[in-house]
């Protein structure tokens, strides 16, 4: 069976710095991967090859068995790949249900036409409605995407990336801003919400260990551009090289 | 608010109140005027045609244009050049083939000029205006300076138009069918599309919409109407020349849609009505009215940063906040348009992504 998404020895430079080094990662469908690292080890480049924003260097991206380096994001979107920013990235001037709406609407791929007014799509209409009470903003419905708070503005981002009903979705920091509290709800019905759509293949990078234990079955970490382990969350977690990155020369 | 109402389902008007609404001013608007406050109003008509046709880019889609005169122009152009080799032809073809001239030149330059953003692309634009407009100077057949004349006497399809108050009622049919095709637009999947753009384009590529397709439609479609209001403009005074090419216009443009707002729908209608009828009375009183506008326009910015079409919103707003404390204000809703940046140019970002 090929891998969902392959990376095949990727490089990114900026400017002839390099960000990511030749790194192979393959990603199963249904895995549930953490990308880890200290800051500047890559990860965000390397989400952003995957999603779209940065074409690589050097070395190729593959999805579902296709060669998608050259593809932009937005047609890889269209092929199936949902994000979320670290920074969450919603629309300002509209608000949390219409922000949903756009988001059911772009996920029928078909969805965006001249002749097609607004209107006439209930079957959208539905859809954006029934994700906006699964993920509880119901009682914010009408409050412009601007005027939310941080922990409304990442959960409505997520919401937009489920309704579009990916096969891989991307989460990038899911609980980056966050306070602990907040950090460990969000975390708890991300869990919840993840188990619920096994069928979808996730891909996160995240700092916190305890995201990490609850959300993925395997671990990537990546220190100066290239990978440096790659097991499951317990064996990464406590490597010596992990404990070395983390917290210093001598810690171990 | 630029969106598409608070409440679902998203819309159920089809937009016939538009055209009732425009039918109801034409019918009206003789009964009021007539000779020379008549022709200022068919004047203001065209100019409300060719701001809303901006704001498409500007306001909806967040793409600044300084060279909406090109367009402008070539729809003025396009209409004399037909009139001097085919005088017969009906006035709205010529309308007709303004617009696709006009939509063939914007998109072939708007996948070129849309490798840029921002500021970079503002003066792109305006290149293409500036170019065109030293044309008419360097080709022969356009006539330079003099630019073309007694373009009068267009037929609609048979008949000639042979009074101001025939050019009145053409010229508002006109502008009123193609400001309800835009209302069709605005409340269309592509409108949204087009207002996510603007939003933020990283957002709009991550959800599968095609940015660039969307820039490059609506740089069409607005250079289309711009160019049927230029025709417009050519058939009702009769004269063609390089000034409707000038840096001047596509300024003046701009103003219009500042002035009216653009985060509705009939700002720049508003805003082209007020800065035409300005510029005729205060040229009446003084030699020259740019002063005064420019001191309106100051005066908008400062007191009112979403436009005139603001004004009720905020009335609104300050009475509902100084009736009884036992009622708070809502946290939501045209409050909170006001921290919006309306129009606001695309910013630049990696050109990857937004292909």
């Amino acid at each position: 069976m090929t891998a969902m998404v392959e990376l095949r020895a990727a490089s990114k430079a900026y400017q002839g710095v390099p960000a990511v080094q030749a790194v192979d990662l393959e990603v199963q469908r249904g895995e549930r991967l953490a990308i880890i690292g200290p800051n500047g080890a890559g990860k965000s480049t390397l989400f952003g090859m995957i999603a779209g924003e940065h074409r690589p260097t050097e070395g190729s991206v593959w999805f579902n068995g296709k060669d998608v380096t050259t593809h932009h994001s937005s047609r890889r979107a269209r092929a199936g790949i949902s994000r979320t920013f670290q920074v969450a990235r919603l629309m300002p001037t509209m608000t949390v249900r219409e922000n949903l709406f756009l988001a059911a609407l772009t996920g029928q791929r078909q969805g965006i036409r001249f002749w097609d007014a607004l209107s006439t799509r209930p079957d959208v209409t539905e859809e954006a409605e029934a994700a906006m009470v699964a993920a509880g903003l119901a009682d914010l419905s009408d409050v412009l995407a601007s005027s939310l708070a941080q922990g409304a503005r990442k959960t409505l981002e997520m919401a937009m990336a489920v309704v579009q009903k990916p096969t891989l979705l991307l989460l990038d920091e899911p609980t980056a801003g966050m306070g602990y509290d907040d950090a460990r709800i969000a975390t708890k019905q991300l869990g919840a919400l993840l188990e619920e759509r096994r069928e979808m293949t996730i891909i996160l990078t995240a700092h916190d260990m305890e995201v990490i234990h609850s959300l993925a079955e395997r671990v990537v970490l990546m220190a100066n551009g290239k990978v440096v382990l790659d097991g499951s969350p317990q064996y990464v977690a406590d490597h010596a090289v992990t404990k070395e990155l983390y917290l210093g020369r001598g810690a171990s | 608010m630029t969106t598409i109402g608070r409440r679902f389902p998203v819309v159920t008007r089809s937009g016939v109140h538009v055209l009732i609404g425009f039918a109801v001013v034409a019918v009206l608007m003789p009964v009021f005027f007539g000779g020379s406050p008549l022709f200022t109003w068919t004047t203001a008509a065209v100019w409300v045609l060719f701001a809303m046709s901006t704001s498409v880019l500007f306001g909806w889609t967040g793409l600044l244009s300084f060279g909406q005169a090109a367009f402008f122009g070539i729809g003025a152009y396009t209409m004399a050049l037909i009139h001097e080799n085919r005088p017969e032809t009906p006035g709205l073809v010529m309308l007709l083939a303004a617009a696709l001239v006009a939509a063939v030149v914007a998109a072939v330059f708007a996948l070129f000029a849309l490798r840029t953003s921002g500021a970079e692309f503002a003066i792109l634009t305006l290149v293409l205006a500036q170019v065109l407009w030293l044309l008419t100077y360097r080709v022969s057949w356009l006539k330079g300076e003099d630019g073309f004349h007694g373009l009068f006497s267009v037929n609609i399809i048979s008949n000639p138009l042979t009074s101001d108050l025939d050019l009145w009622y053409y010229t508002i049919a006109v502008v009123g069918f193609c400001v309800w095709l835009l209302w069709l637009l605005h409340r269309s999947t592509a409108g949204m599309a087009m207002r996510a753009v603007r939003d933020d384009p990283w957002r709009s590529a991550a959800l599968g919409i095609n940015v660039r397709r969307v820039q490059v439609c609506a740089f069409a479609v607005s250079a289309a109407l711009s160019a049927v209001a230029g025709a417009l403009l050519a058939q009702g005074q009769g004269v063609v020349s390089p000034g409707m090419l000038s840096f001047a216009i596509s300024g003046e443009i701009l103003v219009a849609c500042l002035i009216g707002g653009m985060s509705r729908f009939g700002g720049p209608i508003l805003g082209a009505i007020v800065l035409i009828w300005s510029q005729t009375l205060i040229s009446n009183l003084l030699h020259d009215s740019s002063m005064f506008v420019g001191l309106l326009l100051l005066v908008i910015v400062i007191a009112l940063p979403q436009g005139l079409v603001s004004l009720p919103g905020r009335v609104r707003n300050r009475r509902r906040a100084s009736g009884p404390p036992s009622i708070p204000p809502a946290p939501t809703g045209s409050l909170a348009d006001e921290s919006v940046p309306d129009g606001s140019p695309v910013s630049a970002g990696d050109e990857e992504a937004l292909r």
